[in-house]
């Protein structure tokens, strides 16, 4: 069966069920809309551990566990001393592991490896379809071209081509790993 | 798909998430109550794996808070969502099956959405009839399959179909028209336009 990609005006209404489009159910027997809905329509039982894990997510969120609020208790003077050591610690594993100074190989346009910082800046996932793809790294790219909206994704604190190779580069990567 | 009243309904509560707070937390799981069951019917056509994809999507769906807009219908959103993370899904394990294979017991040639037999005085007769709607629809070309879907079962409208698939509102048009051509045409299912 071949596939016709224009409008349906150039193929005229459908001699035996009137014009397709909004008015197409109209032509549709009941008996294969309901068969339909009984095959494809039911909403379905969402496994409990989906409930739990969205609910965890969402109370990570809003930062207010269960939708409770927030209850502060008060912490012993002598336990300062060991909180703001943990902290430092955690400061300073944090700018080892996630400081600027890390780095990812990104080709150039002439084909030689350079390195542009690693840092995560915004959500890569710029049109908020769900997915980082081709549609990312173009708005991306004329972001870079108009330089208008700021779009640092690679948190070198500019909007440049680095930014769209690191980018091109995940979605790259994300490919091969698929 | 929802009518203005539900539409209504879900942009209020995206606003009260938009505010953030226990009540935007609150707004949240209504929202995914709403929906949840709706977004696992879909995912089950389209992964092995529904679940997942359900999650992931509604995560995703969640970190657009606070500055989320609603531009059309949240289904039309959502399920863009839900179809992404099903691809990728399909991508990262190559133990699911595309849903377009008919020679596999895939989400849909498995009839996946929730159970169709259940039994009854005519259940021979009706299991027949049904495998055979079920044989067809998943015969379809996977473009003509999911269109026919949306636009029938789940009641979007031809703009909605067009933008949760990004494709033009002639092409939605032209490939229902073939598919229901081709369901007409079909022997396994011509009792229904009978």
């Amino acid at each position: 069966m071949s596939e016709h990609d224009g409008p349906i005006e150039d193929y005229g209404p459908n001699e035996d069920q009137g014009q397709i489009g909004e008015g197409t159910e109209a032509g549709t027997p009941d008996a294969l809309r309901d068969g339909l809905s009984d095959l494809f329509g039911r909403e379905s039982e969402v496994p409990g551990r989906v409930d739990r894990a969205v609910a965890r997510a969402s109370a990570e969120h809003f930062g207010a566990g269960d939708g409770r609020a927030v209850t502060r208790r008060r912490i012993p003077a002598w336990r300062w001393g060991g909180l703001a050591a943990a902290a430092s610690v955690a400061f300073i594993g944090g700018v080892v592991l996630w400081g600027p100074s890390r780095t990812t190989p990104v080709l150039d346009e002439r084909g030689e490896s350079r390195s542009v910082a690693r840092t995560p800046g915004l959500d890569p996932d710029l049109n908020r379809d769900g997915s980082v793809d081709v549609l990312d790294a173009l708005i991306l790219a004329k972001a870079v071209d108009a330089g208008g909206e700021p779009l640092d994704l690679t948190g070198d604190g500019a909007t440049s081509a680095a930014d769209v190779e690191a980018l091109t580069q995940r979605i790259v990567t994300l490919r091969r790993r698929g | 798909m929802g009518t203005a009243g539900q539409d209504e309904v879900d942009r209020a509560l995206i606003d009260r998430i938009n505010a953030g707070g226990p009540d935007g937390e609150r707004a949240f799981g209504e929202l995914y109550n709403r929906h949840k069951g709706w977004a696992m019917s879909v995912a089950r056509r389209m992964a092995g794996d529904a679940g997942d994809v359900v999650q992931d999507s509604f995560i995703s769906f969640l970190r657009q808070f606070p500055g989320f807009e609603l531009t059309s219908a949240l289904r039309t959103y959502l399920y863009a969502v839900i179809r992404n993370r099903a691809r990728d899904q399909r991508c990262k394990d190559s133990r699911l099956r595309l849903v377009g294979d008919v020679s596999d017991a895939g989400p849909i040639a498995g009839g996946g959405s929730g159970g169709t037999d259940r039994g009854g005085p005519d259940s021979d007769g009706q299991h027949a009839r049904t495998a055979g709607l079920r044989e067809a629809v998943a015969a379809l070309p996977e473009a003509q399959r999911e269109i026919l879907i949306l636009r029938i079962v789940d009641g979007f409208s031809v703009r909605d179909v067009a933008g949760a698939l990004e494709i033009p509102e002639g092409t939605v048009k032209s490939r229902l028209h073939l598919a229901i051509k081709a369901l007409r045409e079909d022997p396994r299912t011509r009792e229904y336009f009978e």
